[in-house]
């Protein structure tokens, strides 16, 4: 009998173990990864949802405003411009997740001030275009790649989502010349139709 | 031979007082909370001067204070206000993690007393954040992205006549938290209540 | 008996209790399905086909509660459009490609029936849904300007009809107009308020 409850004692407290291990170790409460679709510029990359295509990236300096009085942002380290088509497949669909990560992984979020996209939205078979700009340092510019997912409002996660995974190219001698742009083009958001990016010159304003 | 063990404890019990046995109780819960956390170390982080220059971590950011100044007006983003003084903090701040990070934790860092507050007209916050290098006012939704360093002023409005002798800052740090049983919300920073450093800084007025 | 009859006896509380545990957690994962549920067209109220009448009456909540609309609609065809009529914008010709194809639909409801804010789609062989845009055909259900009840909203109760308007009319057409890439076979048109519910239009 007390072998017995000596059994019991030791499988309770391996139950409790485990189910310790499992709470803390395991971090089965968190969401499920998304699964990258792997593509490059130039090439369209598709979905179960949606085609995404980058058609174009570049560095700058300054991202200036389509209001031609408002003052330009200038980015903390160098915005790289990524200039996307999108076409749903299956029912009209936004894309609300962009992101670049960069060769260690790190995840980069669009520059709210430099005022360009920040999601696009598709009807079925209609392309939307649209830029993205990011502010990223520019050491970590080679081998940065773009992320693009319907993304989830009400959870805010990309659990189990398709995710566009497009690399962009940037290799290292990219990096150093990007490093040193001065390039300033317009802010644009998304469109109907292709999107050009125009470069502008800035006016100096009296301090 | 068995049977004496049980007996002895027991014995033991028995001859202890109630507050001698409340105190095992407790004893052994806090040795029981092990695994939970309970025996981490509670922060006992002095509270050090404030100074200009002097690299704080706030867990998201370092953050620099680099000059503190109370201006008539702020061209081109600030005009005169009679009836108001700005009291400009430039700083330098660098995310320094591994994932985009809100500059509300940077704003909502800073406290102060005396610093004799205005509201400003039509918004609850009581700092408005700049860009120092583009003169932008950040948007509310801005984050910072892993590695970027971005020279920023918070503005305060403040009244005319305060005592800039007798005004103090004070700036917080984060824990990071990575589960929140109470909002579910997971890895998320958690304000400090006492500050990494507070104290008076040397302003310099521009009449 | 046996021993081992003896533990499955013994035990036999726990083993009963068991399908239920698994039940119960099943039961509080469920919040999943019924998001997913609630957030697709699932549930069919009513159908007809090209040219006959679909009579529906659609159980929802407003904000004070339960409520019903009641409604047929017809659809009469759909037919090519030159323009789009794109919102903010002069009606423009749609994108290479793709085609501007107007649904002509045809209402019959009560006055006090609330049919505004409805989706209208088109759905293909394949099963894709081409949408109405609520910003570039904004009545696709209603008249102009003669909408009828608005759902109770702040102090504004039901039934009633914003200022200045006019009633409804008992019958009334609409056309919203829905962007189709070229050589897609529609078969259905879906008509909806609240997912999961929607009536179902099929195109001969």
């Amino acid at each position: 009998m007390r072998a017995r409850r000596a059994t019991s004692t030791a499988a309770i407290l391996a139950a409790l173990a485990v189910g310790n291990v499992i709470n803390t170790r395991l971090d089965a409460n968190s969401p499920l990864e998304p699964v990258a679709e792997p593509g490059g510029v130039g090439e369209v990359t598709h979905l179960t949802y949606g085609d995404v295509e980058v058609t174009d990236v570049r560095p700058a300096e300054y991202v200036a405003s389509q209001l031609g009085d408002e003052l330009a942002s200038k980015a903390g380290g160098v915005y790289v411009l990524v200039t996307v088509t999108v076409t749903a497949t299956r029912e009209p669909t936004s894309f609300l997740a962009a992101y670049l990560e960069d060769s260690e992984g790190r995840q980069y979020r669009t520059s709210a001030k430099a005022g360009c996209a920040i999601n696009v939205r598709s009807g079925t078979g209609v392309p939307a275009y649209a830029v993205f700009c990011f502010d990223v340092p520019p050491d970590a510019l080679a081998g940065m790649r773009f992320q693009l997912s319907r993304g989830n409002l009400t959870f805010s996660t990309l659990a189990g989502d398709h995710l566009a995974d497009v690399d962009l190219g940037i290799d290292g001698d990219d990096e150093a010349s990007w490093h040193r742009t001065d390039a300033v083009y317009l802010a644009e958001t998304t469109s109907r139709e292709p999107i050009e990016l125009e470069a502008v010159t800035l006016d100096e304003v009296a301090p | 031979m068995r049977g004496r063990v049980p007996g002895r404890v027991r014995g033991l019990v028995a001859r202890r007082s109630p507050t001698q046995r409340l105190g095992a109780v407790a004893a052994l819960v806090v040795v029981l909370s092990a695994p939970f956390g309970g025996w981490r170390s509670a922060a006992d982080q002095e509270v050090v001067p404030l100074a200009l220059d002097q690299r704080l971590d706030l867990g998201p950011f370092h953050l620099t204070i680099d000059s503190v100044k109370q201006v008539t007006a702020l061209p081109p983003v600030l005009e005169a206000d009679p009836d108001a003084r700005y009291l400009v903090i430039r700083t330098t701040v660098t995310n320094h993690t591994d994932r985009a990070e809100s500059v509300t934790l940077a704003e909502a860092a800073f406290s102060g007393d005396h610093t004799g507050f205005l509201a400003w007209p039509d918004e609850e916050a009581q700092l408005r954040v700049y860009g120092v290098d583009d003169a932008v006012r950040l948007p509310s939704g801005e984050f910072v992205n892993p590695g970027i360093t971005l020279h920023l002023a918070f503005v305060l409005r403040q009244q005319p006549d305060t005592d800039l002798a007798a005004l103090t800052l004070g700036v917080r740090g984060y824990h990071f938290q990575e589960v929140d049983p109470q909002t579910l919300d997971p890895d998320r920073w958690v304000l400090d209540e006492t500050p990494i450093a507070e104290g008076h800084l040397p302003v310099e007025v521009d009449a | 008996m046996t021993a081992r009859a003896g533990w499955w006896r013994e035990n036999r509380l726990w083993l009963a209790s068991l399908p239920l545990a698994l039940a119960a957690v099943t039961a509080s994962s469920s919040y999943d399905l019924d998001f997913w549920w609630d957030n697709g067209l699932h549930h069919e109220l009513g159908s007809a086909p090209q040219g006959g009448t679909a009579r529906v009456t659609d159980d929802y909540d407003d904000a004070l509660g339960e409520t019903s609309r009641t409604f047929e609609v017809e659809l009469a065809e759909l037919r090519t459009t030159e323009l789009y009529p794109y919102a903010f914008e002069e009606p423009a010709p749609p994108p290479d490609g793709v085609q501007a194809v107007a649904v002509h639909l045809r209402w019959r409801a009560e006055p006090d029936q609330v049919l505004r804010g409805c989706k209208v789609a088109l759905v293909d062989d394949e099963g894709r849904r081409y949408e109405a845009d609520s910003s570039d055909s904004p009545v696709a259900c209603v008249p102009e300007e003669r909408g009828g009840p608005e759902d109770p909203h702040g102090d504004v109760g039901r039934g009633v009809v914003p200022d200045g308007e006019a009633d409804r009319p008992p019958t009334w057409t609409t056309a919203p107009v829905v962007l189709v890439p070229d050589g897609r076979t529609i078969t259905r048109v879906l008509v909806w308020w609240e997912r999961p519910d929607y009536v179902s239009l099929s195109v001969s």
